[in-house]
C-alpha cells in the first residue's frame, strides 16, 4: 500500500515538473500570440500545452486543474480552427487563467489544499468566450474530432499507440463523465495501467517526436489532425536526466579540492624546476603537472556546466510582465529580448530574478514615456526595451536598455537633497555617475506618486543587496531624452573564483577579481585630499583612498608603505568605487571559496577562507562590506608611510623568542648597551612589532614558533623597511644550517647562552661588513 | 604547573594505568570488558582528556575531542574576538583556533615545545583549542565528579561542569558547548 503511495508520489512529481516547464513557456507563447494571432504553430503548441496538463490532471483526479484547463483548451481549439478571432480581451481572460493554474500546480507542489482554490470566476469568464462562437456546433465538432482520431490511431499496432489510445480515452472520460465505465472496461487495473505508464514514458515520448517529425514531413495535414494526440511540445531530441542539486554540490566540492590541490602541485613542480633545471625527473613532473592543470580546468568547467541553466528560465517571464506592465500605464512597448541561450550558476540565475524584475518594472514605468510624449518629442510611439545577455570572460552581463526619457543627474541629486540622503555640499561634487547612482539608495524614488507598479523606493534597493550578493557590478549609463541602460556584471559561478592576492602588514588577502576594476602604483605626491580624506585623481574621475589595513582593523600604527610605491587596488560593488591601499601586489590566482565554518558566520569584511598552493589559509574579502566600512575611517594614507630612523633616535631592539632564558640574558645585556628593548614570543608578534616600529637590530631564536626563525627572517627581509636592518639569529643547542641562514639573510647567528662579547663582536663585524646585506 | 611532574611520561590512553591498584582506575579495568582488544568502559565512568593552561589542570570529555595537533601558524582573522587567534587548514578543512588563555582571561600563554591544538568537534562546531599541554585519558568515575565549587572565578563559571577528583589533585572539566556558544566573530 505504502508502495502505491511512493509510487503516486513519484507519478505527481513527474506531473509537476513537467506542467511547470509547459507553463513556463506558456506565458511567452501566448504573449507572442497576441502579436501574431495566426500563427498555427503557436496556437498548436499552446493548445497542446494545455491539453497535455489536462489530460494528466484528469488521470491523477485534480478537478480544479481539469476543468480549468479544459476551458483554456477548449478556447485554444477554437482559435486555431479559427472559430474564434484572438483580441487582447480574450487573452486577459486566457492569461487569468493561466495564472491560476500556476497557482493550483503551485499548491499541489506545496502539499496545500488545491481543492479549495476558487476557479469559478475564472470558468465563467472562459465559458462566456466560448459562448461567443456557436458552442453547440463546436462541442459536436470537437467530439467528432475525437473519434476521428481514435479511428486514426487503431490503424497503427504499435504498443505507443495503445497507449496514447489509452490516454485518449482517459481524457473523453474526463470529457463526458458517463463514458467512464467504457474506460474501465478496456483497462481493469488502474495501477498497473500508470505503472506502465510511467515505465514507457521516455520511450514513448523519444517515438512520438520521431513519428511526429516523420509525419510532419509526410503531409501537414495529416500532421494537423495527428496533432491533438501528441501530449508532448515538439522540440529537438535531447537526452536528460535530472539530477539533485546537492549531489553536483558534492561534485563541486570534489572538484574544488582538486582545483587546490593542483596549484600546489604546480607550485612544487615549479620549485622543483628552479633547483634541477635540466634533470630529466624534474621536467617529467612538469609534464604532468601541466597535463593534469589542463585535464583539472576542463573537469571543472564540465562540472561547473552541470550546474548550469540557460538565463532564458528568467528572461521567458518577461514578455508578460513587460504586457501586464504597459497595459495597466498605458503605454505601448516592445520587449526585446537577446542572448536568451546564455548559461549560467543555478544559485546564480536564482538570484538575479528579483533585481531584473525591478529593473524592468522601472524601464516600463519611469523610462519610457508616455505615448503622448513621445509623439511630442519626435520619438516613435512605441516604446523599446531591451533585456540582453552575454559572456565576458569569466562573468556574465546583463544590460535591461531602454529608449525612454533616460535620467536627469541634477534631478537627482535634487530629490536626494529633499529627503536629505545627501548633503549640499556632496551634492556640488557628485559626477553624473555617482547621481545615477542615488537611485540605488534606500527610500529614494522620483516618482510623484506611489502606484502598485513603482515609487516606494524599495526596488532599487532590492536590485543593489541582490546584486552585491552575488559580488557583482552595477554601472548606468544614460542620457537625457536618449534613454538608460543599467549594465549587471555578475560572476558565472560562486564557487571557484579568479581572485587578486595582496598583502597588508604581512598577511595575504584574496580580493575576488570580478570586483577589481584596476590596480595603480602612485606615489605620495599623487594623493589629494577632498574633506580631509585622501583621494585619488583617476583620469579625472575622483577615486576616495583607504588603507586596506585600517578597513579590516588591523592597520593600527602600522607602518608599512613605501611613499614612492603606492599601490592601490580601485575595487567596485554594485554602483560604488573606492581605491584600496595595499602594502603589495602578489598575483592573480585561482581560488576556491570555502567558509569559515559556524563558529565564525558573518565576519565583517571577510566573506571565506581559501586554500593557498602552499597549504596555508588566505582569507577572502567581502569587498561590498569593506566599502561600507570605509566611510568611517578617519586613519590617513600618510600615517603608514614607513618612517625611517632619523638622527637622535635612541638605539632599540627586538628580541623575538619563546625561551624565558635566552629573553632574559638577551635583554640584560642590550640594556646595558642602552638599547630599548622589546620582546616578541612568536613570528607574528614579532613581524607586528616590526610594522609598528624601526628597530636596529632583530634578534631572532632560530626555534620560534611558529614557523622557525629562518622562515621570520625571511620575512622580515621581504618587508622593505627591513631588508638592511641587521638580524641576528639566536640558537641553543642547535647548529645554524648555513645555506637557510644566507637564504634568510640573517647577518650572523650567536649560540645562547649569549655573552657580551658574543654580541660585540657580531655587531662589530656586520658594521664593517654592511656589503653582505645590502 | 605544580602536578605536572606526576603526570608525565603518561602517554594518552595509556592502558597499563588501568592495572594500577592503587589508584581509582582500578575499578575501571575491573568494570570492562576485553572484547577483541577493545576496552569498553561502563556508563558510569568518564574518559577526560588532562590538559594545562598555566598553573590549571583542565579536562574535555574525550567524546569531544576529533584528534591533538602541534601548533601551525594560524592566518590571523579580522573582526573576530581577542582569543580567536586565527584560523588553520586542518587536510582541507578550515578550523577557527581559540586560545583558552584569553577566553578564560588567564595570563597569556607562550607558545612552546609542549603546547597543543585540541580539535574539538560538537554538533555544530570545528574548531581548535590552544593549550599549554596536553596530559593524557583519565578515567573519573561519575561519583567523583561534583558541582562547581563556590571559589571559581565568576567568568570562568559557566564554562565548567564540574571539577573531577583525582589522585594527586583535581581536575576542572569543561563544557564545550557553553565554550563555543558565543561566536568567535565580532558583531
Amino acid at each position: 500500500m505504502s508502495e502505491d503511495a511512493e509510487e503516486m508520489e513519484e507519478i505527481i512529481q513527474d506531473f509537476i515538473t513537467e506542467a511547470e516547464e509547459l507553463i513556463e513557456e506558456l506565458d511567452e507563447d501566448l504573449v507572442s500570440l497576441e502579436n501574431n494571432a495566426k500563427d498555427a504553430d503557436l496556437l498548436n503548441k499552446i493548445f497542446r500545452a494545455f491539453h497535455t496538463i489536462k489530460g494528466s490532471s484528469g488521470f491523477l483526479g485534480f478537478e480544479n486543474l481539469t476543468s480549468i484547463t479544459h476551458r483554456l483548451e477548449d478556447i485554444l481549439n477554437k482559435l486555431r480552427k479559427f472559430e474564434l478571432d484572438m483580441n487582447s480581451s480574450i487573452m486577459d481572460v486566457v492569461l487569468s487563467g493561466v495564472d491560476k493554474t500556476k497557482l493550483i500546480i503551485e499548491s499541489i507542489k506545496n502539499g496545500g489544499d488545491y481543492e479549495s482554490i476558487d476557479v469559478d470566476e475564472n470558468i465563467s469568464a472562459l465559458n462566456k468566450i466560448l459562448e461567443m462562437g456557436a458552442l453547440g456546433e463546436n462541442k459536436k465538432e470537437g467530439t467528432e474530432e475525437n473519434t476521428s482520431k481514435n479511428e486514426e490511431i487503431k490503424e497503427h499496432d504499435s504498443a505507443d499507440d495503445l497507449i496514447a489510445l489509452q490516454e485518449e480515452e482517459i481524457k473523453k472520460e474526463m470529457e463526458q463523465k458517463s463514458e467512464k465505465t467504457a474506460a474501465n472496461k478496456q483497462e481493469e487495473d488502474v495501477d498497473a495501467k500508470i505503472e506502465e505508464l510511467l515505465r514507457q514514458r521516455t520511450d514513448e515520448d523519444r517515438k512520438r517526436r520521431q513519428q511526429r517529425k516523420m509525419q510532419k514531413n509526410i503531409s501537414e495535414n495529416k500532421n494537423d489532425s495527428v496533432s491533438p494526440v501528441e501530449g508532448k511540445k515538439y522540440s529537438p531530441v535531447e537526452q536528460t536526466i535530472r539530477v539533485d542539486v546537492n549531489k553536483l554540490d558534492d561534485l563541486m566540492n570534489l572538484v574544488g579540492e582538486l582545483v587546490l590541490s593542483k596549484n600546489r602541485l604546480l607550485r612544487i613542480s615549479q620549485k622543483v624546476e628552479e633547483k634541477l633545471s635540466g634533470d630529466e625527473a624534474s621536467e617529467e613532473l612538469s609534464g604532468i603537472a601541466s597535463q593534469i592543470t589542463l585535464v583539472t580546468s576542463d573537469l571543472q568547467m564540465s562540472a561547473m556546466k552541470t550546474r548550469m541553466v540557460v538565463i532564458g528560465k528568467v528572461f521567458n517571464k518577461f514578455p508578460r510582465v513587460v504586457r501586464d506592465l504597459s497595459k495597466k500605464v498605458d503605454k505601448d512597448i516592445d520587449l526585446i529580448i537577446e542572448g536568451a541561450d546564455v548559461e549560467l550558476d543555478k544559485s546564480v540565475v536564482e538570484e538575479i530574478n528579483d533585481p531584473l524584475v525591478h529593473l524592468v518594472r522601472n524601464a516600463v514605468d519611469h523610462g519610457i514615456e508616455s505615448k503622448e510624449e513621445r509623439a511630442q518629442t519626435g520619438k516613435p510611439v512605441k516604446g523599446k526595451v531591451t533585456l540582453s545577455a552575454f559572456h565576458e570572460g569569466n562573468y556574465i552581463i546583463i544590460e535591461t536598455q531602454d529608449d525612454g526619457r533616460g535620467m536627469d543627474a541634477e534631478l537627482l541629486k535634487q530629490k536626494a537633497l529633499e529627503k536629505s540622503l545627501i548633503s549640499e555640499a556632496e551634492a556640488k561634487q557628485m559626477s553624473d555617475q555617482e547621481a545615477f547612482s542615488l537611485i540605488f539608495k534606500p527610500g529614494f524614488s522620483t516618482a510623484k506618486q506611489v502606484s502598485n507598479i513603482s515609487g516606494r523606493g524599495v526596488g532599487m534597493d532590492v536590485v543593489k543587496t541582490n546584486i552585491e550578493k552575488l559580488n557583482g557590478i552595477i554601472e548606468i549609463k544614460s542620457e537625457k531624452g536618449r534613454g538608460s541602460t543599467i549594465i549587471l556584471k555578475i560572476p558565472l559561478t560562486l564557487a571557484i573564483i579568479q581572485a587578486l592576492l595582496v598583502k597588508i602588514s604581512g598577511e595575504f588577502f584574496a580580493i575576488p577579481l570580478v570586483n577589481v576594476v584596476e590596480t595603480v602604483k602612485i606615489t605620495s605626491s599623487d594623493l589629494g585630499k577632498v574633506e580631509n580624506r585622501d583621494v585619488l585623481n583617476l583620469r579625472d574621475s575622483i577615486i576616495s583612498l583607504v588603507y586596506l589595513g585600517d578597513a579590516l582593523g588591523i592597520g593600527e600604527d602600522k607602518k608599512v608603505i613605501d611613499e614612492k610605491e603606492i599601490y592601490v587596488v580601485v575595487v567596485a560593488v554594485a554602483e560604488k568605487r573606492i581605491g584600496l591601499v595595499v602594502d603589495n601586489l602578489i598575483g592573480r590566482e585561482e581560488i576556491v571559496i570555502k567558509s569559515l565554518g559556524n563558529y565564525l558566520a558573518n565576519v565583517k569584511a571577510i566573506s571565506g577562507a581559501t586554500i593557498m598552493g602552499d597549504g596555508a589559509v588566505t582569507l577572502i574579502l567581502d569587498i561590498g562590506s569593506i566599502i561600507r566600512e570605509s566611510s568611517n575611517i578617519s586613519n590617513k594614507i600618510e600615517d603608514h608611510f614607513i618612517r625611517y630612523r632619523k638622527e637622535g633616535d635612541g638605539a632599540s631592539c627586538l628580541i623575538a623568542s619563546n625561551n624565558d632564558d635566552i629573553v632574559k640574558s638577551m635583554s640584560y645585556i642590550m640594556k646595558s648597551k642602552d638599547y630599548d628593548v622589546d620582546v616578541a614570543s612568536n613570528n607574528k608578534d614579532g613581524m607586528n612589532a616590526a610594522f609598528k616600529k624601526m628597530y636596529d637590530i632583530v634578534f631572532i631564536d632560530l626555534s620560534i614558533p611558529f614557523a622557525g626563525g629562518y622562515e621570520f627572517a625571511k620575512r622580515l627581509r621581504e618587508f622593505s623597511a627591513y631588508r638592511k636592518v641587521l638580524v641576528v639569529g639566536l640558537s641553543k643547542g642547535v647548529l645554524e644550517d648555513k645555506e637557510r641562514s644566507d637564504e634568510a639573510k640573517i647577518n650572523g647567528v650567536i649560540s645562547c647562552p649569549a655573552d657580551e662579547e658574543k654580541i660585540d663582536r657580531i655587531l662589530m663585524s656586520t658594521a664593517c661588513d654592511e656589503g653582505r646585506v645590502a | 604547573m605544580k602536578s605536572e611532574k606526576n603526570r608525565k611520561g603518561l602517554g594518552l590512553l595509556d592502558k597499563s594505568l588501568m592495572m594500577d591498584e592503587d589508584s581509582g582506575i582500578a575499578q575501571t579495568h575491573k568494570k570492562t570488558e576485553d572484547i577483541n582488544n577493545v576496552v569498553i568502559v561502563k556508563d558510569n565512568y568518564e574518559q577526560i582528556v588532562g590538559f594545562s593552561l598555566g598553573d590549571e589542570f583542565f579536562g574535555i570529555d574525550i567524546l569531544n575531542i576529533e584528534e591533538i595537533i602541534k601548533p601551525i601558524e594560524p592566518t590571523y582573522v579580522p573582526n573576530t574576538k581577542k582569543y580567536l587567534i586565527g584560523i588553520i587548514n586542518l587536510r582541507g578543512k578550515i578550523i577557527p583556533i581559540v586560545d583558552l588563555h584569553l577566553k578564560f582571561e588567564l595570563n597569556k600563554g607562550r607558545i612552546g615545545s609542549e603546547s597543543r591544538i585540541i580539535i574539538v568537534a560538537t554538533q555544530q562546531h570545528n574548531v581548535g583549542f590552544l593549550v599549554d599541554d596536553v596530559d593524557r585519558v583519565y578515567y573519573i568515575d561519575k561519583k567523583n565528579i561534583e558541582s562547581t565549587p563556590a571559589n571559581v572565578p565568576q567568568n570562568l563559571e559557566k564554562y565548567i561542569k564540574g571539577v573531577g577528583k583525582l589522585d594527586n589533585g583535581i581536575i576542572t572539566l569543561l563544557n564545550v558547548n557553553e565554550i563555543l556558544k558565543d561566536s568567535g566573530a565580532l558583531s
